[in-house]
């Protein structure tokens, strides 16, 4: 009898100890593809109109939160983030009492997958997590040792055409490439994302161009470097247009695809 | 007037070494081809299309203080700025190419002349319809991109706050052709009209006492100044203070008769235009700053100073 | 010369003129006088084609003036409204200059008629020294014979102005009289002038219209007009009617006190 009372208080707080969310409200299409991937959808009741994730209530765009939509759905748990989700919402929601926790930006892939795993552990799937991150790292890893091999060339990576606008340290594609085995063409700014002359970029001759930005407009794009005869890029006809939204989002699972997509690309070897 | 001539020699002067140094300062000469690249691909377009910006709402500006009769009016005054603003953020909202970014930002400012046209015309084309017509509409189109802005999809910056900032490096050459077309046209009108202008200043009343068939004058001015200010502001964004400052610096230079005006603002509006934008492109390296930033601080600091120091204010 | 021929105007579709008939021969020099809201102004715009009339018309030498083109009529007539505000610094002489406009063809350049106009008229008002000076820096006097010069240096048949002689000294409103005179009397300048002081207008005018709620009075001579029970009438004020020793015309002393003791003593003498 001792035992079996014993074990049910040991059920009871291991059941405690990671409190099970039911209801659960992502305010950010990366944080949704990440329950996905942990298989905890069944739990997800809202999401914003940016997520994939079909059948499920919006409760806003990326940047416009409808706090009553919010409320209606009775979440027991709202995940946010800084990166997108404004600060005037978030403290709203948590004043409403609602559990909000707000994730930070995430400006290379060992934070990435750190979040990944304090999301997990969030909803009660820490080892899953630590197993799903641990393995991607490794994949990860081995890409890049394969790529030490190789003379580092300098991409430039474009996020918007006319104005030029390209991505700084701090963007998670700036890791990405370093993970490749390339070089970010503008590694000397530190911003996420800034503008720079067309003149400036001629000058570092990127070898590679990689736009990630809204389809029809970065094909002209494409035709607009082409001008530039002198620059290595085009000589080597190394110009890759990517899809925005697969190429860069905070996730370990999407930033490995990418990074194979990357990879497969541009195919130096 | 021997004085005013020389100074408008000096203000070519000017103009050329601001070119000059433009498209010839910073350049790498060890890899020629890529210097001509830069010079001539990159520099070239950039630096005409500033002189014919510069040129266009500089002397636009002039006509619209003459013809509103008030030193505080500017090309954007009657909305034909917010009208482009709206074409333009219509055409991202489709997720057109930028080629249509121009052409759509160009029919929203002609849409805009057009109903500010009708609205002034029912009232005599008098100055207070003119000025309630094209700045409400001025407000009603720049709240509906506000609007726009706020929908858009973006995983980064929204491309029409971009456009909106102003920029002179991305005009294709269609775009800056036809810009030189409607700017040029309209300085060469400006200057048949010097004397025109300068009765309008008068007020409505003694100009036609004088012999101005005042109504069609003010229709003309205010379509030629309208379309010239559409082109400027289709090929390049929104670039403000050029259009408010220079006509006050060139005036204070040379005096307020129109026809030596238009030419003396023209050169201004150019040369100044082009200084900025080549200051936007290299104080931040490797970042590019957008112009209309440098063309508030850097003219406003100016004009400041000349305040200052200037007697007759 | 101008026939003013049974005409009713005024603004936002009431009548402030009802009425009017009257003509101005080449050589006149007719003034307009009234008390307060009589309709001068009124009827001076529509004599200037500024305002359009509801009925009748005005015809300069036989052409209605409505359908003269503003050019054709400023050649022969010119206006000097009460105020003329200018926005920016003209000088003096590049302000009178704009009077030539109507004179010149659209791409012809001035010549020396041009020049000699501007000088004679800078000269006939007294403000040749003052020809560089910015126009909005001058004194109210001097300002106001800068506005003549502009009037006289358009080379008009016709001059009509609207109280010229308001806010200014003694000095100056003889001095603008005196010119008026002279260049009716040598040049044959054809002057119609509104007029607030009866005793100018005595002086000067070779005939009088009197408006009074927006029809006229009284026109004719300054003797048949310049009454002293006309002007009781009219302006509801008792003057005692005397003659000018100089000239010999008629000339208006205010009186203070009881009317009728004043009319008493005066019909005594």
């Amino acid at each position: 009898m001792k035992k079996v009372i014993f074990f049910l208080i040991i059920l009871l707080c291991a059941n405690t100890a990671h409190a099970e969310y039911s209801r659960i409200v992502s305010l950010a299409p990366s944080i949704t593809s990440e329950l996905y991937d942990l298989g905890v959808e069944d739990k997800l009741i809202g999401v914003t109109s940016h997520c994939k994730a079909p059948g499920k209530d919006v409760v806003g765009t990326l940047l416009d939160i409808n706090l009553e939509k919010i409320i209606s759905l009775k979440p027991d748990l709202i995940l946010a983030t800084n990166e997108w989700n404004s600060d005037n919402s978030i403290s709203k929601l948590k004043q409403l009492g609602l559990n909000v926790i707000v994730f930070g930006r995430q400006d290379n892939f060992q934070k990435v997958c750190e979040d990944f795993v304090k999301l997990g552990e969030i909803i009660g799937k820490k080892p899953a997590a630590e197993k799903m991150a641990q393995d991607i790292v490794k994949q990860a890893n081995d890409i890049l040792s394969k790529s030490k091999n190789t003379v580092t060339k300098k991409v430039l990576w474009q996020v918007n055409a006319k104005p030029l606008i390209t991505i700084g340290k701090s963007a998670l594609a700036s890791d990405l490439l370093r993970f490749a085995g390339y070089g970010n063409l503008f590694l000397d700014i530190n911003r996420p994302y800034s503008r720079v002359s067309y003149e400036e970029a001629v000058k570092r001759d990127p070898d590679v161009i990689i736009l990630a930005g809204m389809g029809n407009v970065m094909q002209e794009e494409k035709e607009y470097w082409f001008k530039f005869k002198n620059v290595t890029a085009v000589k080597q006809n190394r110009i890759f247009i990517l899809d925005p939204y697969k190429s860069c989002q905070p996730t370990p699972v999407k930033f490995l695809q990418a990074l194979k997509e990357i990879v497969g690309l541009i195919n130096y070897e | 007037m021997n004085k005013k001539i020389i100074l408008l020699l000096l203000l070519v002067l000017f103009l050329g070494i601001v070119i000059i140094i433009s498209l010839f300062c910073g350049v790498d000469n060890s890899d020629p081809s890529q210097a001509a690249v830069i010079i001539w691909q990159l520099r070239l377009p950039r630096v005409l299309l500033a002189l014919l910006v510069g040129a266009g709402l500089a002397s636009a500006g002039a006509v619209f203080q003459a013809l509103l009769r008030n030193s505080l009016a500017e090309p954007y005054t009657l909305g034909v700025s917010s009208g482009a603003a709206l074409g333009a953020s219509l055409g991202m909202l489709f997720r057109l190419s930028s080629i249509y970014t121009t052409v759509f930002a160009f029919i929203g400012s002609l849409l805009t002349i057009f109903l500010v046209y009708t609205i002034a015309a029912r009232k005599r084309f008098s100055n207070s319809s003119l000025i309630l017509g094209g700045v409400t509409l001025g407000f009603l189109f720049s709240s509906i991109v506000l609007l726009i802005i706020a929908m858009v999809r973006q995983e980064g910056i929204s491309n029409a706050v971009i456009w909106l900032m102003g920029d002179l490096s991305s005009a294709s050459p269609q775009a800056i052709f036809l810009t030189a077309v409607f700017v040029s046209g309209g300085i060469l009108a400006f200057f048949l009209l010097g004397r025109d202008v300068d009765l309008i200043c008068l007020g409505e009343e003694k100009a036609m006492h004088i012999g101005l068939d005042v109504e069609t004058i003010k229709k003309i001015l205010f379509f030629i100044a309208s379309l010239v200010t559409a082109a400027c502001v289709s090929a390049s964004g929104i670039i403000g203070f050029v259009g408010l400052i220079i006509p006050h610096i060139g005036r204070f230079m040379f005096g307020p008769k129109h026809r030596v005006l238009f030419i003396a603002v023209s050169l201004l509006g150019a040369g100044f235009l082009i200084l900025c934008d080549t200051i936007a492109r290299t104080v931040a390296l490797p970042l590019e700053l957008p112009v209309g930033v440098i063309t508030g601080i850097f003219g406003g600091i100016f004009f400041l100073g000349l305040l200052i120091k200037a007697k007759k204010w | 010369m101008v026939d003013v021929k049974n005409i009713y105007c005024g603004y936002d579709k009431k009548e402030v003129i009802k009425g009017v008939f009257f003509s101005v021969e080449k050589g006149n020099f007719t003034g307009i006088i009234g008390p307060n809201g009589a309709g001068k102004t009124t009827l001076f715009r529509a004599m200037t084609g500024a305002l359009p009339l509801y009925k009748g018309t005005i015809t300069y030498r036989n052409n209605d003036i409505s359908k003269i083109s503003a050019r054709e009529l400023a050649k022969d007539m010119a206006v000097i409204p009460q105020i003329v505000s200018v926005p920016f610094s003209f000088t003096v002489s590049e302000f009178v200059f704009m009077a030539r406009f109507a004179h010149l063809g659209r791409f012809q350049a001035p010549g020396k008629v041009d020049y000699d106009a501007v000088d004679q008229a800078l000269r006939s008002a007294g403000v040749a020294h003052l020809k560089n000076r910015d126009i909005n820096e001058l004194s109210g006097g001097e300002r106001q014979m800068a506005m003549l010069a502009q009037g006289f240096a358009q080379s008009p048949k016709i001059l009509l102005l609207d109280e010229p002689t308001a806010h200014l000294d003694i000095k100056h409103q003889v001095a603008i009289m005196n010119i008026l005179e002279k260049l009716n009397k040598e040049r044959g300048l054809t002057v119609v002038v509104i007029l607030h002081d009866l005793n100018l207008a005595a002086e000067y005018c070779n005939n009088l219209i009197l408006l009074n709620e927006g029809k006229i009075h009284k026109k004719g001579g300054v003797n048949e007009v310049l009454t002293q029970d006309v002007i009781e009438e009219v302006y509801k004020t008792f003057v005692a009617v005397d003659r000018n020793p100089v000239s010999g015309k008629p000339y208006c002393r205010i009186v203070k006190g009881n009317p009728r003791v004043i009319r008493g003593a005066a019909q005594q003498r």
